[in-house]
């Protein structure tokens, strides 16, 4: 099956998939709900309508670059109540320096409209959190190879400062032991299934 | 359309926006370390800037506030409501927006960001229904009609249909009780990173007792101040399609949007400037306006920036910007339908290409990047 490749490089990104409120994790790679939700801010698609066609697609991750946990230290405070100066202070990691190839392999025609909106994004397009501006296009277009050949096959930038041997995989598998609870189900109830990842390593041709 | 705001701006000595141990904010970049000013900090500075230097009407913008019942309640008992019922009803009214009150506490548990404009509109609903409100919130469990009319879904239909002031129209809003009222940002905000390799500095210093009452020969106080001088790349996109949907007219859409990219580059973070004063204005402008996704340029300092004997920091930062620009419209194409820039004389011979794109004033700049992001006018 053919396969969509995303680019998502940023300075600072954030894949949280189980925090909420005061303490925000990220994981060291894009989420599918992330990714998912990138495609629906593509194509325009609001919180409400179902996510099972894009939900449905099988994702991969080529890590092109690895990059550092870092915390953002965040306070709201309250404009109008000047004399008790109320804050409410929160902690929020981010993933700092790295840079992702991402593939979606599923039905050609649905990945053919995805690109295309990808294209011309409907609303902002944003990597875990608005301030996270992508800082190079996001759209790579659509190849015939199945994921993992396109995740492959991808030209690779080598840096000229200390190329890394080997670049890390992380493809989702029918079965295995690493599960994530990342799998949009429904956005404004917030309910997400589970799928199983597989990481690997692979010398980079 | 979207309207990318780049900024090339150098501060001296200072700590704008700390971290929880009172240090500059920072982060990696190219596999250095770089300083850093959040977007949330950046957002803040912008926001109390054309608060008090944009055309616009303060009753336009909106505020973040547990304090919203007092201002409710005033307006109400303006039109001659005894203060219990007010007071009652206004906490009723609050609480359909997600408010929780605590006993006879007068601030929410939650903070709110409203609108005057919004509260005036509540306090409307709320004198115009008051014949059946009146009695309902005189039971002994004070509670808003819920039929003829269903007093929170006309509070909820007032907020949903009325425009949005000018603050939440730019950077959202987010009512978890109450999606219905939730408005999408407008705006995007970039965390600025410093275009070079950060060094992270302590004042080390003391106090003395002028009065001297003491025989001690020691200082009175003894600490230390983080602090850095940096030179940021700031970004920052409006989404011209979202502020009209988010404000209705398109006038006042360009309005918002003059006093926002205004006071995006002229706004300068108020942390710790009692002690380092670094109000420095950009150096570099540029305005792009283009459909399709917008891109920061701020991989065009992956590679930090050194000053070397030739150039400065500031004329290299200027080189590497233009190359990355000239690099990404090689391999992806232009496409965008304006730009322009402006920049302080000494650095123009390093614009290259940017050259054509010169302009003289940030004004002129302004008015014409509004205006190509807005095609269909005011």
């Amino acid at each position: 099956m053919p396969t969509l490749l995303l680019r998502l490089r940023a300075p600072m990104m954030s894949w949280g998939d189980h925090s909420r409120f005061t303490i925000r994790d990220s994981r060291t790679e894009p989420t599918k709900s992330a990714v998912v939700g990138l495609l629906c801010a593509a194509l325009g698609r609001p919180r409400w309508e179902t996510v099972q066609d894009l939900a449905a697609l099988r994702m991969g991750v080529r890590v092109n670059k690895e990059g550092v946990m870092q915390q953002d230290y965040h306070t709201v405070m309250d404009s109008l109540d000047a004399k008790n100066a109320n804050t409410l202070p929160s902690h929020r990691y981010y993933i700092a320096d790295s840079d992702y190839l991402v593939g979606l392999e599923g039905d050609q025609a649905l990945l053919n409209t995805l690109d295309l909106a990808l294209a011309n994004p409907c609303w902002q397009l944003y990597l875990g959190r608005k301030s996270f501006i992508p800082s190079c296009p996001v759209r790579l277009g659509v190849v015939a190879d199945s994921l993992i050949e396109a995740l492959k096959n991808h030209p690779y930038a080598k840096p000229s400062k200390n190329p890394p041997e080997r670049l890390r995989y992380v493809l989702e598998v029918p079965n295995s032991l690493d599960i994530r609870r990342d799998v949009p189900i429904d956005w404004e109830k917030r309910v997400f299934g589970s799928r199983c990842v597989e990481t690997t390593f692979r010398e980079v041709s | 359309m979207q309207l990318e705001i780049h900024v090339l701006q150098s501060f001296a000595p200072a700590n704008l926006n700390r971290d929880e141990n009172g240090m500059p904010k920072s982060t990696v970049f190219g596999g250095r370390p770089r300083a850093r000013i959040s977007s949330q900090c950046q957002k803040r500075a912008a926001r109390k800037f054309y608060q008090e230097n944009s055309m616009i009407e303060p009753k336009h913008f909106a505020e973040r506030s547990r304090a919203w019942m007092p201002e409710l309640k005033q307006i109400l008992q303006a039109q001659n409501i005894a203060e219990v019922k007010a007071e009652t009803a206004a906490k009723l009214a609050l609480e359909v927006l997600g408010a929780k009150f605590e006993g006879e506490k007068i601030e929410s548990k939650t903070i709110l960001f409203l609108g005057k404009t919004e509260i005036q509109a509540i306090a409307d609903i709320l004198i115009e229904n008051w014949g059946v409100i009146e009695r309902k919130v005189s039971e002994e469990k004070p509670a808003l009609p819920t039929k003829d009319p269903n007093i929170p879904k006309v509070i909820e239909h007032g907020l949903k249909d009325s425009f949005k002031p000018g603050d939440v129209a730019l950077f959202g809003r987010m009512m978890a009780a109450l999606p219905t009222v939730n408005v999408d940002a407008a705006v995007q905000v970039a965390h600025a990173l410093s275009v070079h390799a950060l060094q992270q500095e302590f004042d080390f210093f003391t106090a003395v007792d002028d009065l001297g009452a003491s025989n001690d020969a020691g200082a009175d106080h003894m600490g230390e101040t983080g602090y850095n001088s940096s030179t940021y790349y700031r970004f920052a996109v409006l989404d011209t399609v979202q502020l009209q949907k988010n404000l209705g007219s398109v006038a006042q859409s360009i309005l918002v949007a003059q006093a926002f990219v205004e006071a995006f580059i002229k706004a300068i973070p108020s942390g710790h400037q009692n002690a380092f004063a670094a109000h420095s204005l950009p150096a570099l402008v540029m305005l792009v306006v283009r459909k399709g996704q917008p891109i920061s340029l701020v991989d065009a300092f992956e590679n930090p920036v050194y000053p070397s004997d030739k150039l400065s920091l500031l004329e290299k930062a200027v080189r590497q910007f233009e190359e990355h620009w000239v690099d990404l419209t090689k391999m992806y194409g232009n496409g965008s339908d304006y730009q322009g820039i402006v920049t302080l004389t000494r650095l123009e011979k390093h614009l290259g290409s940017l050259n054509g794109a010169k302009k003289d004033a940030l004004l002129t700049l302004l008015d014409e990047a509004v205006a190509a992001a807005f095609p269909t006018g005011g």
